[in-house]
């Protein structure tokens, strides 16, 4: 049992455990609706379009959670302003801001000449978060849960229904900006832990694999923190026996919860498709 | 009254029918798809009595789901003017309900039959609240009405087509509406649900409901309709009542 505490007796794994226990259940919460409303591209985006914002902050000294916040915001509204009237397809709206801000982003690094200094962003470094980032992350995982809660009729009627919404008088180009900027923020707290190259594997794994599970919204919502909390504590606690990056470890564990999901599915549809013959 | 504008999805108060205002009037209505630029309605001319049913009928691209959506505030008039109950489109939310197509929805999304129609009483809520004791009452007399009891807690991506087309009218009728816009209900859907939705819409003329719907049927409009409206091209053409003109279907 001693191997499930010694790593508790160190502040920076304690950090650390909160710090995925925030980014899971953010990630894992807002990634159900990227999932099914298919907006993982925007997941991958938004994570990548933060580096230029991460640079200037960097640049001037600033914290560099508040430029990536700005880049995020920014992107999140750009694809929304871009794709609004359905001149271009959402898809190609994020791909020109993905590439143009991740573009910009690599631009600004190059005139930096060390690029270990960015290293923790590009692939996380959830063991050096500081109580104060904690604090960010929990403050950012209120204010998203928080609104999902608060909004969550509406969010769901417009996913699956807009044209319904719009008629009872539902904004649903609003409620879309909504989720965008949440989204925002949710990406900049997965920065935290896993970097920039990974934090769409937080929004989107556990969510899929919870969406193989269950078909009730609210359940897989909870089932998908679940899996991201998991994943977290099992890459902590990988990254804490074995030489080898949190960041990694953490996304490896929820892609294995994902297999296990998977294979678990399969067994229930061959199980159930068995049934079906018998009776 | 300022905790009900506040909590309303407009932001505004619902406004009272205007007395002796009919349920709908379209005047020299034109509109055009956005995208593209081209005209899909041109010189719409309608009016629609309180409790009237009004069938739109026309071949596929007539402009029949164009109007629906003008009517519903899904899609801008370019030119012209339309009235429901002698307010402009788009305030009187609580009064109009549309029944969209079937493959406008995403049927994959994870929810219920149960919850699917409990979405027609959102208007009536509004922001943060959830559903009371009426709205789930009026919820379960519309299940029953459509003959869902039975599938209420199975996930609408695993409906038939027909039982599809019963949940999202279902939702339709628990909004309580006056005004009911329905595109195209019977469209390839069972015999069972045609049967059962051709009540249904003799029960709402019985209630005294307005209805406005898109349909191919010609077969059955002087039975179940007051007055039908014919479309081809964007454009209204005269006909005798309630008979097509010679090959508009064609």
């Amino acid at each position: 049992m001693s191997w499930l505490l010694d790593p508790f007796h160190y502040p920076f794994m304690r950090m650390g455990f909160l710090a995925v226990f925030f980014v899971g259940i953010t990630c894992a919460t807002i990634g159900v609706y990227v999932v099914l409303r298919r907006m993982a591209f925007i997941g991958d985006a938004l994570a990548h379009t933060v580096l230029p914002g991460i640079v200037i902050a960097y640049f001037y000294g600033w914290n560099l959670f508040w430029g990536a916040l700005a880049a995020g915001l920014i992107t999140a509204l750009g694809i929304g302003w871009l794709s609004r009237r359905q001149e271009l397809r959402e898809d190609t709206a994020i791909g020109v801001m993905f590439t143009g801000m991740f573009a910009l982003g690599i631009l600004m690094m190059s005139t930096v000449r060390s690029f270990r200094d960015f290293q923790a962003i590009l692939f996380g470094n959830v063991l050096g978060i500081t109580p104060a980032n904690v604090v960010l992350l929990a403050v950012v995982a209120v204010l998203v849960l928080g609104v999902l809660f608060v909004l969550f009729k509406e969010m769901e009627l417009v996913s699956y229904d807009p044209n319904f919404a719009a008629v009872i008088g539902l904004k649903t180009e609003s409620l879309r900006y909504v989720l965008l900027v949440l989204l925002a923020f949710t990406v900049v707290s997965g920065i935290q832990a896993v970097g920039v190259v990974l934090t769409s594997a937080l929004l989107i794994t556990p969510a899929a694999a919870a969406s193989l599970l269950t078909d009730r919204l609210p359940r897989m919502m909870l089932l998908s923190s679940g899996f991201a909390v998991l994943g977290g504590v099992a890459g902590l606690y990988i990254s804490y026996y074995f030489p080898v990056s949190s960041g990694a470890s953490i996304v490896l564990a929820c892609t294995v919860i994902f297999g296990v999901a998977y294979a678990l599915r399969a067994i229930r549809s061959r199980r159930s498709s068995r049934e079906q013959q018998a009776g | 009254m300022f905790k009900k504008r506040l909590l309303t999805y407009s932001g505004c108060h619902h406004p009272p029918p205007v007395r002796d205002a009919p349920a709908l009037e379209v005047e020299d209505l034109c509109a055009q798809y956005e995208r593209s630029g081209v005209a899909a309605l041109r010189d719409i001319g309608l009016r629609v009595e309180r409790g009237e049913r009004v069938a739109l009928v026309g071949p596929n691209g007539a402009g029949k789901s164009t109007l629906l959506k003008v009517v519903a505030n899904l899609l801008p008039m370019r030119s012209g003017r339309a009235a429901i109950f002698g307010h402009p489109v788009g305030t009187c939310h609580h009064r109009v309900s549309f029944l969209p197509q079937r493959s406008e929805l995403d049927w994959r999304f994870p929810v219920n039959v149960e919850r699917l129609i409990t979405a027609g009483r959102y208007v009536h809520m509004g922001w943060l609240r959830r559903p009371a004791s009426a709205d789930r009452e009026l919820v379960a007399r519309s299940i029953e009405l459509l003959q869902l009891d039975h599938l209420r807690e199975r996930q609408i991506g695993d409906l038939s087509g027909g039982q599809q087309q019963r949940a999202i009218l279902a939702r339709t009728l628990v909004q309580n509406a006056e005004l009911l816009l329905l595109d195209e209900p019977l469209n390839a859907v069972d015999a069972r649900t045609r049967g059962i939705i051709t009540d249904v819409l003799v029960r709402l003329k019985e209630e005294g409901k307005t209805v406005l719907m898109a349909t191919h049927d010609i077969g059955r409009l002087e039975s179940d309709f007051d007055q039908a409206v014919f479309l081809v091209d964007g454009r209204q053409v005269d006909g005798p009542p309630n008979q097509p003109p010679p090959g508009i279907l064609s």
